[in-house]
């Protein structure tokens, strides 16, 4: 490694002068020696027998002095220059806000006031670019904002994939529709769920390889047929018995090559359901209808045939005829009453509640013609169905009509639950409306003040099924004038439209630099590091002894697709544990044994995980650690994790070996992250994933570029003995 | 000797109509009701010609057609599927299964017994 070389080389320096300087000394003694008469080696000889004592010791104070000069010298001058040369990268790399502060001499303090005030220049310029680039992007995010949120918000799924069937978009709809349908978005349960979709993963995971290439098949021979509809679509079983329409659509470059294509999903089992309703209330419609004709036909036939039927014959003829009649007459009552319980499609109707209804139409009578309607309590909530405005305006209309040609200006209104309808009856003072007038206003386009329709009353009370009469109110001096309207259920849609509110940051659920990606294959070792998807994960465990049964509590893990941190895409499980929570880990997690009750065990969590982690390099901070405990429940659970490890302790050992802690608050502290939420095992994971992100762009300064290079460098360094 | 017609239906109705019919034109008859008792008739009696409803309960009409055709000694039985179910399926399947007609209710008396002479002299 280049800084381990540049540290040791100062030692070998050391030791050559070293060297030198005993050879050198020894050389002239050995010619000093041969040069003097054998009176003068006599003389020494006995001066040094002499004053042995003297010589040993000024010796070993003349070596211990040296050593001690040259120690001074590393820790002084080499070892602060190291840290320098270190902290001076993560300035210019990663952290202008980053100050050196060491221990060393004058002059080399020197230096680092001087590096230190170049890099406020530095920080200071950095800031200002970094404003002018913040500004030039907030106009860009404030688009994508809008394509995202609009994007999410769509009641269909949509999934954009590359070529090879890498997610590369993909809206919450689409997670929900895919993963478990009907489950909370924010419910992160997953153990006992099935695939999982995220940017970068397989899209074939989650819907057969052969249902989409079919399609794709079908849509590129429509298009060398320069066909105009470009689609295709499927149906698949959504996990839980959901009947998916999924449309593809083909997107094509500018030189009309496949860049990708793009799912379009749609919950189709209540459209799928009512068709085959339909149908099988046609069939059996037809059937019934069939036979009854065919036994009173046929009879009917032989009684025109043979005109001298015995009487008894007759008369059994007749009963046939008659009984087929009503056979035929009830098939069809059963047929209406079936079709008008049938849920059908929703079409431009809304549900909503029949009180909210009426306020709109209450504060509409108020404003536009001073008309005041009261409103008498209702028990019950009632739902309608109704198309809001025309309905609204038709019975605004009505109230209008009521005003001026009856001169009433209080009306009364009455809401009732009346079998599968619900009936709303306008009541006033006075006589009640004549038949004729009713069908008159029946019969004239719905106007008020000026806001008018072109459909006629009788128009929008058919669009709506409904039926509109008038009739005496309970008190005899009163009329009434009653609005059926069918009922339905009080259940909201399955999928509300929120408000649709721009996010302050786009939310991380495209990335379009896939599209150039390299489609996955199983040699990751020469792929750049910057190019990988990894699982950064960290585990909290009932305490540190794991090789004397210590077991995972909670398993917390977020993903990183080129170089993103998908805080969106993460996992997080608590697990149940065989053996006891010991009362200090409880005070470093704050996970109590009473929420790890119901939760899976650690064989149902670590195959979640597995799947989470799939076709992705995992990331630890001290993974050693981790791996270890995963590595122990492989006898238990029978989950093997095969997937390359790398762990951000090594990786910060290998980029600065000349500092001494590389635990995650020392190496975010160097390099300005701050980290909130630690101790969970999703916060911690989250936190190491934000270092790891740092990591790959020194390395790559380093000439670590690819995972194989990484792991290699990880296995030199000092912390690499600690072998998992 | 007359011929034997078997008429197969759960409706009485209909079961009154093409028994006074079949009579009048000729032929012998019996009825079964059910699958299963169509079967009995069959291996019984050994009718000319059966007038077989598809919709029957437990065994259906298909699946009686299907069994009087597996049966080499049966091959002279003319079989002619009378039935509401008028969907072009399964008038292909009922003629596949070994159906000689199939006539789709409510049909004409006239066109009824047509087609059984037509069957019963062609075969007989």
């Amino acid at each position: 490694m280049p800084r381990l070389t540049k540290s040791r080389t100062f030692w070998w320096i050391v030791l050559a002068g070293t060297l030198f300087f005993i050879a050198v000394t020894v050389g002239l003694a050995i010619i000093l020696w041969l040069q003097l008469s054998v009176a003068e080696r006599d003389f020494i000889r006995d001066f040094s027998a002499a004053h042995s004592i003297y010589i040993f010791g000024a010796t070993v104070i003349l070596i211990t002095g040296v050593g001690f000069a040259v120690d001074w010298v590393y820790w002084m001058y080499i070892l602060p220059m190291h840290r320098i040369a270190e902290e001076t990268s993560i300035i210019y790399g990663v952290n202008p806000a980053h100050r050196i502060k060491l221990i060393g001499s004058g002059d080399v303090m020197r230096l680092a006031d001087a590096v230190n005030l170049s890099a406020d220049r530095f920080e200071e310029l950095h800031r200002s670019v970094e404003e002018r680039i913040a500004e030039a992007r907030a106009r860009i995010e404030e688009e994508k904002s809008i394509l995202s949120v609009v994007l999410a918000e769509l009641p269909e799924g949509v999934l954009i994939c590359s070529p090879e069937g890498r997610i590369i978009l993909y809206n919450e709809r689409a997670r929900q529709l895919l993963e478990s349908s009907g489950e909370a978005p924010a419910a992160r349960h997953k153990a006992q769920t099935g695939e999982f979709i995220g940017l970068g993963r397989s899209i074939f995971s989650a819907i057969d390889k052969p249902l989409i290439a079919y399609a794709l098949d079908e849509i590129t021979a429509k298009l060398s047929r320069a066909g105009q509809d470009l689609a295709s679509s499927f149906v698949i079983a959504g996990r839980s018995g959901r009947l998916l329409q999924i449309a593809v659509v083909l997107i094509l470059s500018p030189l009309r090559e496949m860049s990708g294509f793009a799912l379009i999903l749609t919950d189709a089992t209540e459209q799928m359901e009512g068709f085959r309703r339909a149908e099988s209330l046609l069939q059996s419609y037809i059937i019934g209808v069939r036979r009854a004709l065919a036994s009173i036909r046929s009879v009917v036939e032989l009684i025109i045939e043979f005109p001298g039927l015995e009487p008894s014959k007759s008369q059994e003829f007749h009963r046939i005829i008659h009984r087929e009649a009503l056979a035929a007459g009830a098939a069809t009552d059963r047929v209406e009453a079936e079709y008008a319980a049938s849920t059908r499609p929703p079409g431009p109707l809304a549900r909503m509640r029949a009180r909210d209804f009426l306020d709109a139409v209450r504060r509409k009578a108020g404003d536009r013609l001073g008309l005041k309607l009261e409103m008498e309590p209702t028990e019950d909530p009632l739902w309608l169905r109704v198309d809001n405005y025309s309905m609204a305006l038709a019975l605004v209309f009505i109230l209008e009509r009521i005003g001026t040609e009856l001169g009433h200006s209080v009306v009364r209104c009455r809401l009732e639950a009346k079998d599968r309808f619900v009936g709303m009856d306008f009541i006033w003072s006075g006589a009640p409306l004549r038949l004729e007038t009713l069908r008159r206003w029946e019969l004239q386009p719905v106007s008020v003040a000026g806001e008018g329709l072109r459909s006629t009353l009788k128009d929008i009370l058919a669009r709506h099924r409904a039926e509109l009469w008038s009739q005496a109110g309970e008190n005899p001096s009163e009329g009434c004038v009653r609005i059926l309207l069918e009922a339905t259920e009080p259940a909201p849609p399955v999928y509300p439209r929120r408000q649709t509110v721009l996010a302050t940051a786009r939310p991380v659920y495209y990335d379009f630099d896939l599209f150039g990606q390299a489609g996955q294959a199983p040699e990751l070792d020469d792929r750049p590091l910057a190019e990988l998807a990894y699982t950064v994960f960290d585990t909290e465990t009932t305490g540190l002894d794991i090789r004397e049964g210590d077991e995972m509590v909670a398993l917390g893990a977020v993903r990183i697709v080129n170089g993103r941190l998908l805080e969106s895409e993460s996992f997080e499980q608590l697990v149940k544990p065989e053996c006891i929570l010991r009362h200090d880990s409880i005070r470093i997690h704050g996970i109590q044994p009473e929420m790890l009750e119901g939760q899976p065990d650690v064989r149902q969590a670590l195959q979640a995980f597995e799947r989470f982690a799939e076709g992705t390099i995992l990331v630890a901070h001290n993974a050693a650690f981790d791996m270890r405990l995963l590595r122990l429940q492989e006898k238990r659970t029978g989950v093997r994790f095969g997937n390359p490890v790398l762990d951000t302790m090594l990786l910060s050992a290998v980029l600065h070996p000349a500092q001494r802690k590389h635990d995650i608050e020392s190496i975010a502290e160097r390099l300005g992250i701050t980290i909130t939420g630690r101790h969970t095992a999703l916060g911690d994971a989250i936190a190491t994933g934000e270092v790891f992100i740092k990591l790959i762009p020194l390395l790559a300064e380093m000439g670590i570029r690819t995972l194989k290079q990484a792991r290699e460098a990880s296995q030199k360094t000092y912390y690499a003995r600690l072998k998992y | 000797m007359s011929k034997k017609v078997l008429i197969v239906d759960d409706e009485p109705g209909i079961i009154v109509a093409l028994q006074f019919l079949m009579e009048q034109n000729g032929y012998a008859t019996m009825v079964a009701f059910s699958g299963e008792e169509a079967m009995e008739a069959v291996t019984r009696h050994h009718p000319d010609l059966i007038l077989l409803d598809i919709m029957l309960p437990v065994v259906d009409g298909f699946e009686v057609c299907q069994r009087v055709r597996e049966n080499p000694d049966w091959n002279d039985i003319r079989i002619v599927l009378v039935t509401a179910l008028g969907s072009e399926t399964n008038v292909t399947k009922g003629l596949d299964l070994g159906a000689d007609a199939y006539v789709t209710k409510p049909f004409s008396n006239a066109d009824l017994v047509a087609k059984v002479k037509e069957l019963l002299e062609c075969h007989g």
